[in-house]
């Protein structure tokens, strides 16, 4: 087996096998884009649809609510995978206590349900933010046939893995094979392990113009992030985006 | 008599009923957290202050270079910001002091301030390395005022050429300056008028609120320097954007417009969750200072298009 993309699966851990390829992603250039005609490109950004899975507690209702009015609006359907039964909003219940056992059945049954609609899926936790017109122009070139694995990768020691905290991406071909290797215990164990911290100091030269994840947000701050990220703007400054992602109709904070 | 002790009691019963009624109306508009339009009692000098949820160990270990990916900028096109920057001249000062330059300071001059024409710092106390503007005076909150006249002082003896207009801000206050030269673009520096968030009460033309910044044209600045040669305003006063209005009125400068063209507010006296979220209620910091600001009404968080203002830092 060359390849096998999802061999062993902790929360926030994931793995490939010792041949993976970590992909750099790259966006795609825009004179290629701007060749495409005014339709062609209206299909592209019509093309690539993401599903959005946040997986909540009752605990996090505050984070919940916040997710819910702002950036979730953004994906072409977000739904909310929850432990258990909340009356304040509409959610999945998924019946399981430990975010592990919460993000397999979350994958479950967002394949089953959705393995037609979308290209293209986005995991979340609630302190999560996320721009998915950012994200959907970095999936621009990518193929979701094929198996890919997306998020903020840490190394530690051997292991490779991606970072829950700012959220995973997957194609559909990867939820497909997750949902085949979900149910069996020596591929997927049961426990879960500790997440990482994170580094308290600031980097140099960070953070990218069109960054797509940040973690760790407070409610408020998430309102604080839409109007910066749509509404506040440097009178002056022109942008001359050659594709538009729209978010789909009734998302009226921007 | 039978009827007048019934009469008694139906008074009895009815009073009490009332009473009911009403502790449970006071209860429930307290439950409910009912939204009331009442006349905020700004503490003009810091109604800022109390959102201040900087604890140690929130602090900035260390600093971002903002400019290390410029090369990510290419596909912008800054023209028009470009030109405004050397049609409108801001020059800008900070009030600060000695106890703040790590804490605040340094982060206003690490972020917008580069986007001035002109900054300075104005503390109590020179600083050659920073640098800050000694303006020789004491620190706290009653000698806002008097600092505030100093540092105008000290701009128009030194730097009264270099700039059209003059933007004083505070060191926890985050200015968006391409948005305030889009406003500044409109109006002539010749002309005596200055601009912030302005509040109604206590002077006619209204006065502008400190905590979110203000900015005066080039003949705003020359009258009110000269205002304190020929004494026309006080030196003295424990509020200083209160004092700076009625001065401003005095002199004839007027007190101007500073919403978008749909009628929005451009300078914001508070933190963005205050004027974003309905219903947010800042906690009170542990100072000495008892902040009465009631439940304030925040309007409709609708689609804002053009909006340029000046933001409190988190």
């Amino acid at each position: 087996m060359l390849v096998t993309l999802l061999g062993h699966i902790k929360v926030g851990h994931g793995t490939k096998a010792h041949h993976h390829e970590h992909h750099h992603i790259q966006a795609p250039n825009k004179e290629d884009v701007l060749n495409l005609s005014e339709g062609e490109r209206v299909e592209l950004s019509k093309s690539i649809r993401v599903y959005c899975i946040i997986l909540v507690k009752p605990k996090d209702l505050g984070h919940w609510a916040a997710a819910r009015e702002t950036w979730s609006k953004h994906c072409d359907k977000a739904e909310f995978y929850s432990s258990e039964n909340v009356k304040v909003f509409d959610s999945v219940s998924v019946n399981a206590n430990d975010l592990w056992a919460m993000m397999r059945k979350a994958y479950k049954i967002t394949y089953e349900r959705y393995k037609d609609e979308f290209s293209w899926f986005f995991l979340a936790y609630p302190t999560t933010f996320a721009i998915i017109e950012n994200l959907k122009y970095f999936l621009l070139k990518k193929d979701p046939s094929q198996p890919f694995y997306i998020g903020h990768t840490v190394k530690s020691g051997d292991l490779e893995y991606v970072d829950g905290e700012g959220g995973i991406v997957l194609s559909i071909e990867s939820l497909r094979r997750l949902s085949g290797v979900l149910g069996d215990p020596d591929k997927c164990p049961e426990q879960e392990e500790a997440m990482s911290t994170h580094p308290q100091q600031v980097v140099d030269g960070c953070c990218s113009d069109m960054a797509i994840t940040f973690s760790g947000l407070a409610p408020n701050h998430m309102h604080v992030m839409m109007y910066g990220v749509y509404r506040l703007r440097p009178y002056g400054h022109s942008y001359s985006d050659a594709l538009v992602f729209l978010p789909p109709p009734g998302s009226d904070n921007d | 008599m039978a009827s007048s002790k019934s009469l008694m009691n139906l008074l009895t019963f009815t009073f009490g009923s009332a009473i009911g009624f009403f502790v449970c109306y006071l209860l429930f508009s307290i439950i409910l957290e009912e939204q009331v339009k009442i006349q905020p009692h700004v503490l003009h000098n810091d109604p800022h202050g109390q959102h201040s949820a900087d604890t140690d160990n929130n602090q900035l270990q260390g600093q971002m270079n903002f400019n290390a990916d410029a090369g990510q900028h290419k596909d912008e096109d800054k023209n028009i910001a470009e030109g405004l920057y050397h049609k409108v001249k801001i020059l800008c000062w900070v009030m600060t002091g000695p106890q703040n330059l790590e804490k605040k300071a340094k982060h206003v001059k690490a972020t917008w301030a580069q986007r001035c024409n002109k900054v300075l710092f104005m503390s109590s106390e020179e600083n050659k390395d920073f640098p800050t503007v000694g303006l020789e005076t004491k620190e706290g909150r009653d000698q806002l005022y008097w600092k505030t006249i100093k540092a105008f002082q000290y701009v128009y003896d030194h730097y009264f050429d270099d700039a059209d207009w003059f933007m004083k801000a505070d060191d926890d206050t985050y200015v968006i300056l391409d948005n305030l030269r889009w406003l500044l673009s409109k109006y002539s520096p010749e002309q005596p008028i200055y601009f912030g968030r302005r509040f109604k009460p206590y002077v006619k033309q209204g006065y502008m609120s400190g905590g979110a910044g203000y900015v005066l044209s080039k003949e705003a600045l020359k009258r009110f320097v000269a205002a304190f040669k020929t004494n026309k305003c006080t030196h003295s006063s424990s509020i200083e954007d209160l004092a700076l209005g009625k001065c401003m009125e005095i002199l004839n400068v007027e007190a101007g417009d500073s919403r978008d063209t749909s009628g929005r507010e451009t300078f914001h006296p508070f933190v963005p969750e205050h004027h974003l979220i309905r219903g947010y209620l800042p906690k009170h910091s542990g100072t000495g200072i008892t902040i009465t600001i009631l439940l304030w009404r925040v309007l409709d968080v609708a689609p804002i298009l053009q909006f340029h203002s000046t933001m409190l830092t988190l």
